[in-house]
Formats: C-alpha cells, sequence, structure tokens
C-alpha cells in the first residue's frame, strides 16, 4: 500500500509521529511518501474554476507545489493528514493543500450517502484520515471528525472511524492506522 | 452599533457572500456604522476590534471554510485576547455567520458553522447563530428578484431570521438551514447544463471536460 503523510508544521511532535509511521510501514511492507504543507509557500485557491472548466483536471495557478499536492492526493492508496485542528478544522496549512486538490473532484454533482456531492474525477482516490496535533476541546474534536468524515463522503471513500490524536504514542498511531487501512 | 461586515469569499465583491452582506445590512438599515473587511485580502488589523457586532458571510470550501478566512479569525482572536490582556475594555462582541454552498442542501454548512461557533467559543465572542444555504449560485442569478418571489421566499425568510439576531439583547444561537425552492433534479439539470455551456466556451468537449491527467498509467 502506498502512503502518503502531509503534516502541517516541522515541530519536533510532528517528526515523530513520522518516524511511528515510518516503522509502522516498514513492518506492513508499505511505501511511505511525507510532506510538509508549510514548506515553500502555497498560493491560496482562488475559486476560479479553471481546475473544472479551462484545465480539467488540473489548477490553473502556476509556480507552486499546488499541482504536485492535487496529483498527492489521487496517487496513494491512504492519505494521512498531521496537524493541528484549530476549531476543529484543518492547520491552515493543510487546509491550503486540500483547497488545491480542488481539480481531483468534477463539477458535476451526484448524491452520494444521502447528500449531494461533486462526482470524483477519478474511478478511486485513496481513504483519507487526519491525525489530530496539540491540544483541542472536546467540541473540536468532534467537529473535526465530521469535516474529516465530509471530505471522505465527497470522495467516495470510506469514512475515518474516531478521532485520533498524536501524545507522543507511536503504537498507538499504529494501530489507529490498521483501523483506517483494513476499513 | 458598530457592525463589521466580514466577506469571506476568493470571489470578493462579485460574491454570493458579498450579496448575502449587502442583503442583511440592508435588513439591518442605515441606523449603524458599518466597516467591510475582505478577508482574503488581509489579516486582521486593530480597526477590526473596534465594533458591536461582527457579521460573517463565506461559501463552503471542501466542506468548511476557506483557508484565507481562518486566517483571518486566527489572527483575528489573537488580536483580541492581546487587546483584552493589555487592559482594553472587555466589550461584548456579538457575531452571527451565514455560509452558502453550492450544493442544493443548506444543511451541509453545518460543519462550517459549527467551526465558527468554536472560533467564537474561544475567542471570547458571543455566538448567535448561523444560517447555512444551499443553492448558494441561484443567489446571484436571482438577486434583483422580489423577496417573496417562490423560489426566493425560503430563502429571504431565513435571512430576515438571522439578521433579527443582530443586537445588544441575548436572541437564539441555534443555526437555520435553508435552499432556494427549487426541486433537485432540476437543479442538477440546470446546473450541469451550465457547466458544459462555460466548458465549450472554452473550447472543451465533454471528453476532455472528464480528462483525468493523473490516472495511472
Amino acid at each position: 500500500m502506498k502512503v502518503f503523510f502531509l503534516y502541517d508544521e516541522d515541530e519536533p511532535d510532528r517528526r515523530a509521529a513520522g518516524s511511528a509511521l515510518a516503522a509502522w510501514a516498514e513492518k506492513k511492507g508499505h511505501e511511505l511518501e511525507s510532506a510538509c504543507a508549510s514548506g515553500p509557500m502555497l498560493k491560496p485557491c482562488l475559486g476560479c474554476f479553471g481546475c473544472w472548466l479551462k484545465t480539467p483536471g488540473r489548477c490553473v495557478i502556476p509556480g507552486d507545489r499546488g499541482a504536485a499536492l492535487a496529483e498527492a492526493f489521487v496517487r496513494p492508496d491512504l492519505v494521512v493528514l498531521g496537524g493541528a485542528t484549530p476549531y476543529g478544522c484543518f492547520a491552515l496549512p493543510i487546509k491550503a493543500a486540500i483547497e488545491r486538490s480542488l481539480p481531483i473532484q468534477l463539477p458535476f454533482f451526484w448524491r452520494f450517502r444521502g447528500q449531494v456531492h461533486h462526482v470524483p474525477r477519478y474511478e478511486r482516490l485513496p481513504r483519507i484520515v487526519s491525525a489530530g496535533f496539540g491540544e483541542a476541546s472536546e467540541a473540536e474534536d468532534a467537529i473535526h471528525l465530521e469535516l474529516v468524515r465530509a471530505m471522505c463522503d465527497c470522495r467516495a471513500v470510506p469514512r475515518q472511524k474516531r478521532s485520533f490524536r498524536f501524545r507522543g504514542d507511536g503504537e498507538a498511531l499504529a494501530s489507529w492506522l490498521e483501523e483506517a487501512a483494513a476499513s | 452599533m458598530r457592525i463589521l461586515l466580514v466577506n469571506g469569499s476568493p470571489r470578493r465583491a462579485a460574491a454570493n457572500s458579498r450579496i448575502v452582506l449587502d442583503s442583511l445590512k440592508s435588513r439591518l438599515g442605515e441606523g449603524h456604522e458599518y466597516r467591510m473587511v475582505e478577508a482574503m485580502s488581509r489579516d486582521a488589523e486593530a480597526g477590526d476590534l473596534e465594533c458591536d457586532f461582527i457579521v460573517l458571510a463565506f461559501p463552503l470550501y471542501i466542506d468548511c471554510l476557506h483557508s484565507r478566512l481562518l486566517s483571518w479569525l486566527l489572527s483575528y482572536e489573537a488580536l483580541l485576547a492581546r487587546a483584552r490582556a493589555s487592559g482594553g475594555a472587555r466589550r461584548r462582541i456579538g457575531l452571527i455567520a451565514v455560509a452558502n454552498n453550492g450544493f442544493h442542501e443548506g444543511v451541509q454548512n453545518e460543519t462550517a458553522l459549527r467551526i465558527v461557533a468554536n472560533f467564537c467559543a474561544r475567542a471570547g465572542i458571543e455566538w448567535r447563530g448561523g444560517l447555512g444555504v444551499g443553492t448558494g449560485e441561484m443567489l446571484k442569478e436571482l438577486k434583483g428578484a422580489p423577496s417573496r418571489m417562490l423560489i426566493k421566499r425560503p430563502v429571504s425568510l431565513a435571512l430576515d431570521a438571522i439578521a433579527s439576531r443582530v443586537g445588544e439583547e441575548p436572541s437564539p444561537s441555534g443555526n437555520l438551514y435553508v435552499q432556494h425552492a427549487f426541486p433537485w433534479l432540476l437543479f442538477k439539470l440546470v446546473a450541469h447544463a451550465g457547466w458544459r455551456r462555460q466548458a465549450r466556451a472554452n473550447g472543451l468537449g465533454p471528453r476532455e471536460l472528464r480528462a483525468r491527467p493523473f490516472a495511472s498509467r
């Protein structure tokens, strides 16, 4: 299985999680790629619909990592997001990266799991899970899980089963990832 | 009251969120002092703290807020905390939010509105509730239509209700969800025809529209 770990900041706890992920991937025979979302500046999504109506499947904004990040949301089997969860949302760099992955959807609508969504552009998209870092309230954790599940519905992939917040325990992270991989 | 109108859309003046803000402003009337903020352009400034109420409007962006709007909220929380810590007057600030999306159901804005409610809890701002509007693109199409027009009426009434929460007195803080009175299948037909028409204008046929540049070789 190909796994892509996208984290928000180059901080000790994210590096510790990355090491735990790498150990898990090696043990299970998975291929792991990691990237920090707050590296070179990512221009914000313009909401221009160019990725739907001008250069279908590709973002029109030139000169940054946006296109490469969109591809990283297609090719793996599992995407693991890791970062702070301000107000229950994604960390800023992670959210900016997710927005630039809009090209992986089509403009057309369909109903999936009882709600209207954009049709995924590809037959199969990776499962997606998000691990929280730092502190958060229960309300923020609850909303973050709902947000990730909504993203899973948009991509027509299995939903993340439960919240996870990394507190330095590599085994807990591995166990949570096993659940995600098995779903 | 001093009212801060915050536009959280990357389309700025051309946004449906701007239509919402103008619509709420007309409901609130001229007896207030208004300050307009384009959250895409800058983070919060000291002048943004000089308000009694915040009216926030934004589009649903991949199931929640655009990252630039999130940045504005984070900067506002930090600025407000510093002002209060340095002995600035601990004024009460209230907030309502209106989220709109391009899907059919207004309820798909729920998660985004709860994120804004969490921002209020963190920042010490009074959350007075939100409105989630589905069929958001119809806001633009029906901008000049009378409020009581059948298709527009549910959204007009919901805007009346959320606008009534702006004030000094405590008000309900639950969320409202609404969409234009336009059947889902017809909405889908019209939307799909619109996408195809715009694509044709850019020289794209049906196959090109569905291109998969990252498909496995």
